[in-house]
């Protein structure tokens, strides 16, 4: 079974601006060739086989008049380029104004509107890796937060309910940077990968060497080497829930 | 405290056991893989190898004269089920139990948990207060 093609904004924005050239150079080609029929007069019909692409007014006998003066022209030949016409100005106007609502709402102006956005900040947090942990943290965290997922929808979602998101890879110095890494007070690895943790501590302590880093670990073995490379502050989260458990049962067995 | 039984010996676990060890407080690890069984008791933990879910294995531990039973596997529904079968066996302990959703949450209540315990909460707690301290 072959698959889908591709159709990203990207792909989309093109594909509506070839459609936009094709309709209007379709439409000039027919209205010359019955012009051309016509009059024999090819300045003539390329002139107006142009107009008729762009005239607001729809056509009518005074347009057509000029090349074919001596040329009674019958309804049917009148109602056919009427029919052209009315389809080419339709086809040139839906889909230019599609190529245009799509260019806005490409997802790249998007991405440069909330960069600059973002780029503004200073002593915000960064929460890389979006999930149930990014979730609890993000709410008790004070100040300016940037969250860097991967998945392109979910970005979109979390930017719908009011927060700042980009989307990317937080293991890329460029997605770090497009975070405003430099800047950041925290940066917290929060994945549930933590070699992509680890890797994205190792490539921002470079970018951010102020910034407070936090990574979340499954093993503890690796805090070790987490110090080492430069995390500030070292989480397991089942370490988390077992002091709690410890706090409580200490407590009762007072 | 007298005894403590953790059923389960994940991260969570066996982080919990070596806390409560560190505290001197007898520990009963129960856990379905028999290879845990020297690591727990590099603890000083005892170990009974069986799942927790099952009201035997849970006889087996003496549940029934423990101060207080941590639940600790990674299913919210099996928790809730040796939560239920604890306090089936047990009145009078108390009951630790971890949970993944919320929506569980008042449901270990409801089954006997004094207490629940959410690994990203916890988690989340930690790292605001570790970043308010620096």
């Amino acid at each position: 079974m072959a698959s889908l093609p591709n159709i990203g904004p990207e792909n989309i924005t093109a594909n509506l601006i070839i459609a936009v050239l094709a309709t209007a150079i379709i439409m000039f080609v027919i209205n010359f060739a019955v012009l051309f029929y016509i009059s024999k007069n090819p300045f003539a019909s390329s002139y107006f086989a142009t107009t008729l692409l762009f005239d607001y007014g729809g056509i009518d006998e005074a347009q057509v008049f000029p090349v074919v003066p001596s040329f009674s022209l019958s309804f049917i030949t009148l109602f056919v380029l009427g029919i052209l016409d009315g389809f080419a100005k339709i086809s040139f106007i839906g889909v230019a104004i599609a190529s245009f609502i799509s260019l806005i709402s490409s997802i790249k102006i998007r991405e440069r509107i909330y960069s600059k956005r973002i780029l503004g900040l200073k002593g915000h947090s960064i929460l890389c890796g979006y999930n149930r942990l990014t979730e609890e943290t993000y709410k008790r965290l004070k100040g300016e937060k940037v969250i860097i997922c991967e998945n392109q929808d979910v970005t979109e979602e979390l930017r719908d309910l009011g927060m700042e998101a980009i989307s990317g890879a937080f293991t890329k110095k460029e997605v770090l940077e497009r975070a405003n890494a430099k800047n950041a007070k925290s940066i917290l690895f929060l994945s549930e990968n933590q070699l992509d943790n680890l890797l994205g501590l190792i490539t921002a302590r470079k970018i951010a060497p102020k910034s407070r880093i936090v990574v979340r670990l499954k093993d503890e073995s690796l805090a070790g080497k987490s110090r080492r490379a430069g995390a500030d502050v070292i989480i397991v989260p089942e370490a988390s829930a077992a002091n709690e458990a410890a706090e409580e049962l200490y407590r009762v067995a007072k | 405290m007298s005894k403590v039984i953790v059923c389960g010996f994940g991260t969570f676990g066996k982080a919990l056991t070596k806390m409560l060890r560190e505290h001197g407080i007898n520990t009963v690890v129960i856990d379905a893989k028999k290879e845990l069984e020297e690591t727990v008791k590099e603890t000083g933990a005892y170990f009974i190898n069986g799942d927790a879910t099952n009201l035997e294995t849970l006889k087996r531990a003496r549940a029934e004269d423990a101060d207080a039973i941590a639940i600790a596997l990674d299913d919210d529904a099996k928790n809730l089920f040796v939560v239920i079968n604890a306090r089936t066996l047990n009145k009078k302990a108390v009951i630790v139990a971890r949970v993944n959703e919320e929506f569980v949450k008042e449901k270990l209540i409801e089954a006997g948990a004094n207490y629940v315990v959410m690994p990203m909460k916890a988690a989340a707690k930690e790292i605001a207060e570790e970043l308010e301290r620096m």
